[in-house]
């Protein structure tokens, strides 16, 4: 171990090896992934843990699989692996196009599905695509495992229920057979490296014999402290498609909005521009012809 | 002015700039990476109070950490009064020194309390936590409309502290008779300017009292002169060596950092290095002046403007700085880019509690720009006219003058300019294409502008320079250049290696050292290249004349028949007896006992204006109010581009910090606190590589003025234009009439609501 800057640092090569140290260490640890908060925070004096461990270079919380119909990720699986993996553009194509779409390509190459959960910012990205994905987080101590909903792990701006020697090993989720189509948009102040100001996931089970949805998934972000799901919407969206459905889609966001922000100063904008993030996720799952006019953009 | 007749050989053509790959490679260090022996690190405690008084400062906690050497407060140093943009001895009459080391009573979120010297940055940052301050808070305002109540008195002087009229002509009385009157009120926001190096100095004291000061500045003299009125020292125990730049755009005009710093080097008796992080350079630095102008345009039947009036506020922020200054320049560039036979201008500097504004990329002309561009652009409007059309009818044509009594415009080839881009851009068929049907409109836009050249006509404006020619042949210019990153150097090298007729990279310049370069007024005012490339091009002349006489004696001709070409010099009479500069020079120093030296001062003999015409078009996503520049035709006169890669270069930024004008950058601050909410990069976007567009330049060169070839700037008006052509372009594409800028999405949907209603 070396000392390094007011805090141990630690970079175990084993998941074991790594228990073992978070059982003998006595005082605060914080996990490294890809350190893309973390070390800011470090340097800002936001956190100052007495031990660093390094978790990105464990093989075992590392890379995708597929297991009994699950696709199973290691926490310190990099963004810029998921946005290429192909069993993740396959089954599981939304967690793909967030991945994309955070940070900028060097933010990408170092940060983590598993540092975007437990960061736990608002905006993260990748949060509302796993609430849609109906994802399962595994946390581990030395204790023990748990293995929870998203929804449980999340508990507000900048909080999870991970206790203090619990880390995050991995993400898992029912894979999207070929009845799914899933996808995830995001709007920002610019094209790249932005922070979204809203974003929304969605995961549909399309019946292309009788026309119609018979399952709907929708998920938004950076309106509330955390990202959540939409029930009534996702009801609302199940039945036959018609014409009026990207309306009532775009009306139903827009309700949420309303519901979710009102009296903030960001609600008049966000309740208008989450119609141009449901209409771009329409282009993204059901393709141009699907919206009013086709896609004008160039 | 240039050498006559033949072809050139160096001038005009695209030279790599002399430390570029240096800079790829790491090789260059910049301020922030010298450590000295024995140096100290101070770091800044800033209030985090728009407006209060410090009761008390305790330090006790601080001073109590080993390695921390001492905590500079208002009660322990000097309180000498200064203005930051005052660059000559003298001219502190036309501003307000109200600012110190360190005060007593805070004026913005971001001004400076206390310093904490240590003997590293750990030890000082740890300190910083330690310090307690007292604060008793005094009502502030960040408004600078609010600022006329005079209700919050920052400074003991009434608002607005400055007010400046120009005007020609009797705009009055042609109001009170004009059929068709255009007003418009604009807004143009607080940016920063984000060079990539922060604001960095180091101050090293010697044994006999004298402070040498390591900064990466634009004006040497201005830092010497400042830096000795707090410290108490003659001039010449001051001693400035600007380093290389890493970036400026203005923020490194003004002298910010160095008086203190300095004053920590002479009390410590160690050197001492002060460098600021992003968040301290965007809070507590300089900021592009905001300036909210309301401007009034009559106009005849046929599109002829008969008078205009311009009604603008500055504000300058929490100190004065330069708000005098800025709205004298905003007001002088209103009388050179139109024929207005009646305008007024009526300008009012005011003080706010906000982050101090200063100089920052075009010295207010993208401001002034923003407001009469899109007046006249809604003139058109209301008109029904092409705005290409309307403006044609009434930019100012060569050798003009300036109604306001300025210098004469120069050969103002702005409607050549608007002309030639219109044609690239394909302007008439773009602006009659049936608008687009759905969520997502286009639309064209377009935009005009003038810069100066130097201060000629203003202010004293000259430079000293020496040359001298080595035993080898080799040069070496001595100056006060600032090389900003823009090319100065390499330039200024291919001016003079075209009269010497010789290699450029055989020419070695050294940058400002004040105790070692003749005077130059600094890198500020769109100068450099106009100015000192003249001042090196007659220098050059000058020792050629030498050589030449020289060379004479020793080829037994007179000077007319001496040939040089390569650093070959030969007689015409005789061409086989060729000789070396080199051999020339080192039988010079033999045979007469004389060096190939001359020192010469230039002085600045005209200020022509620059001129650029910006078209753009856009596309607007209705739905998210977010915009994209899909295409930019840049049409700059530039009378000579002495290094057109370097114009371009110049023009390729200057449209980049413009589309963030345009669209993103604000300092935004909240008007409950007064705490700056965009002070990161992750709040404060810069436009960057993916939102850039295609961007087309056109450079008309035509010379006729006494630049050196006939070069005039381009690294301030390239950036004059590209905000009010993006806007336009908007207000095309929604048939909007949007004048707050940036337009962020935010406006866009607000902007759109009464259309969807």
């Amino acid at each position: 171990m070396t000392e390094y800057n007011g805090y141990s640092f630690f970079g175990p090569s084993t998941l074991k090896e790594l228990l073992e140290e978070v059982a003998l260490f006595d005082g605060s640890i914080a996990f490294l992934a890809g350190g893309t908060d973390l070390i800011i925070e470090l340097k800002k004096g936001k956190k100052k843990p007495h031990l660093v461990i390094d978790v990105s270079q464990i093989p075992e919380l590392n890379g995708v699989h597929e297991e009994n119909g699950f696709l199973h990720i290691g926490s310190a699986t990099t963004f810029s692996q998921l946005a290429r993996h192909p069993l993740i553009v396959e089954k599981g194509l939304c967690l793909a196009q967030a991945a994309r779409k955070i940070g900028s390509e060097q933010i990408r190459n170092r940060g983590t599905l598993g540092g975007n959960i437990a960061s736990a910012s608002p905006a993260g990205d990748c949060l509302p695509v796993l609430l849609v994905l109906e994802a399962m987080i595994t946390l581990q101590n030395p204790d023990g495992v748990r293995r929870l909903p998203l929804s449980q792990v999340l508990q507000g701006s900048g909080r999870t229920c991970l206790t203090p020697n619990e880390l995050i090993t991995g993400i898992d989720f029912p894979v999207l057979d070929g009845g799914y189509v899933s996808g995830f948009e995001k709007l920002g102040s610019r094209t790249a490296v932005t922070v979204a100001k809203l974003n929304l996931a969605a995961v549909i089970k399309v019946d292309q014999e009788n026309h119609s949805i018979t399952e709907a998934r929708i998920a938004v972000g950076a309106l509330g402290e955390t990202a959540f799901r939409l029930p009534d919407l996702e009801q609302n969206l199940v039945g036959e498609i018609n014409p009026f459905l990207l309306h009532l889609f775009e009306d139903m966001l827009t309700e949420t909005v309303d519901n979710a922000i009102s009296g903030r100063y960001s609600h008049p904008y966000k309740r208008e521009a989450i119609r141009g993030l449901a209409e771009d996720m329409f282009v993204n799952l059901f393709g141009a012809s699907s919206v009013p006019g086709g896609r004008t953009h160039g | 002015m240039g050498e006559e007749g033949q072809g050139l050989k160096y001038v005009g053509k695209n030279l790599p700039i002399h430390d570029g790959a240096a800079k790829v490679r790491g090789r260059i260090k910049y301020t922030g990476d010298l450590a000295l022996e024995g140096m100290l690190i101070a770091k800044l405690l800033f209030s985090p109070l728009p407006h209060a008084k410090i009761l008390s400062i305790d330090a006790k906690a601080a001073l109590a950490i080993p390695g921390v050497i001492g905590v500079y407060t208002h009660e322990n140093t000097p309180k000498t009064h200064y203005n930051s943009q005052v660059w000559f001895d003298g001219q502190e009459a036309m501003t307000l020194e109200d600012e110190r080391i360190f005060t007593d009573t805070v004026r913005f979120v971001g001004d400076k309390v206390a310093a904490v010297l240590a003997v590293d940055e750990r030890t000082a940052q740890e300190a910083l936590g330690l310090i307690k301050v007292e604060y008793e808070a005094l009502p502030f305002n960040v408004d600078p409309e609010k600022a006329f109540d005079n209700v919050v008195s920052i400074h003991p002087v009434q608002e607005p502290f400055f007010t400046k009229e120009f005007h020609c002509g009797n705009s009055d009385e042609v109001f009170e008779q004009a059929e068709i009157i255009v007003e418009d009120r604009v807004e143009t926001p607080k940016v920063h300017h984000a060079a990539m190096e922060p604001h960095v100095c180091i101050a090293v004291p010697d044994h006999n009292g004298k402070i040498t000061i390591l900064t990466p500045c634009q004006i040497m003299y201005s830092v010497r002169l400042t830096v000795a009125k707090v410290l108490g020292l003659p001039f010449n125990k001051v001693r400035v060596i600007k380093t290389p730049m890493g970036g400026s755009f203005g923020g490194k005009q003004e002298v910010i950092l160095e008086p203190l710093c300095a004053y920590l080097a002479q009390s410590s008796e160690k050197p001492v290095k002060l460098e600021l992080n992003r968040k301290e350079c965007i809070i507590s630095t300089r900021t592009r002046t905001k300036v909210i102008g309301v401007v009034k345009t009559a106009v005849d039947g046929r599109g002829k403007i008969l008078a205009r009036d311009f009604q603008v506020i500055a504000d300058t922020g929490a100190y004065t700085s330069n708000g005098a200054a800025i709205v004298s320049a905003m007001g002088k560039k209103l009388f050179r880019l139109y024929r207005v036979d009646n305008q007024r201008y009526q300008g009012r500097a005011v003080h706010t509690n906000t982050t101090v504004a200063g100089a920052c990329r075009g010295y207010g002309t993208p401001q002034i720009m923003a407001i009469s561009e899109l007046n006249i652009d809604s003139t058109a409007r209301r008109l029904g006219m092409d705005p290409l059309e309307f403006r044609v009818k009434n930019l100012v044509q060569p050798q003009d003058s300036d109604l306001s009594g300025g210098p004469s415009l120069g050969d103002a080839r702005v409607i050549e300019c608007a002309l030639e881009g219109a044609k690239a851009f394909e302007w008439s068929e773009k602006r009659a294409r049936e608008p687009l049907v759905g969520r997502y409109k286009r639309g064209v836009g377009m935009a005009c502008s003038t810069h100066g050249n130097g201060y000629y006509g203003a202010f004293q404006d000259f430079v000293t320079m020496t040359l001298r020619m080595l035993e080898d042949g080799s040069m070496i210019l001595l100056s006060g250049l600032h090389e900003l990153g823009c090319g100065t150097i390499t330039s200024t090298k291919q001016i003079i290696a075209e009269v010497m007729d010789m290699d450029p990279d055989r020419i070695e310049m050294s940058e400002g050292d004040t105790e070692t370069s003749p005077y130059d007024i600094g890198s500020q005012a769109s100068r450099v290249m106009h100015v000192c490339g003249a001042a090196a091009l007659k220098i050059a002349q000058s020792v050629k004349g030498l050589f030449r006489s020289q060379a004479a004696f020793i080829f037994k001709c007179s000077p007319e028949d001496v040939v040089m070409c390569d650093e070959m010099t030969w007689s015409i009479k005789e061409p086989d007896k060729r000789l070396t500069y080199g051999e020339i020079a080192r039988t010079v120093q033999r045979q007469h006992q004389l060096e190939l030296i001359i020192t010469e001062t230039y002085r600045a003999t005209d200020n022509p204006g620059s001129y650029g015409a910006n078209f753009v078009e856009v596309e607007v996503d209705t739905l998210t109010g977010l915009i994209k520049v899909l295409d930019v035709v840049a049409a700059f006169d530039v009378g000579k581009a002495i290094n057109p890669d370097f114009v371009k270069g110049q023009i390729y930024g200057g449209i980049q910090m413009g589309v963030g004008f345009a669209l993103t950058e604000d300092i935004k601050i909240d008007p409950l606190t007064g705490i700056v909410k965009s002070d990161s990069f992750a709040n404060y976007h810069i436009v960057n590589a993916p939102d850039m567009p295609p961007m087309r330049v056109i450079l008309i060169e035509k010379g006729e003025n006494d630049g050196p070839y006939g070069a005039k700037s381009i690294g301030e008006i390239a950036t004059c234009a590209i905000a009010p052509a993006i806007v336009s372009a908007v207000n095309h594409a929604l048939g909007t009439n949007l004048t707050v800028l940036p337009l962020t999405p935010e406006r866009i949907l607000m902007g759109l609501l009464p259309q969807k209603k």
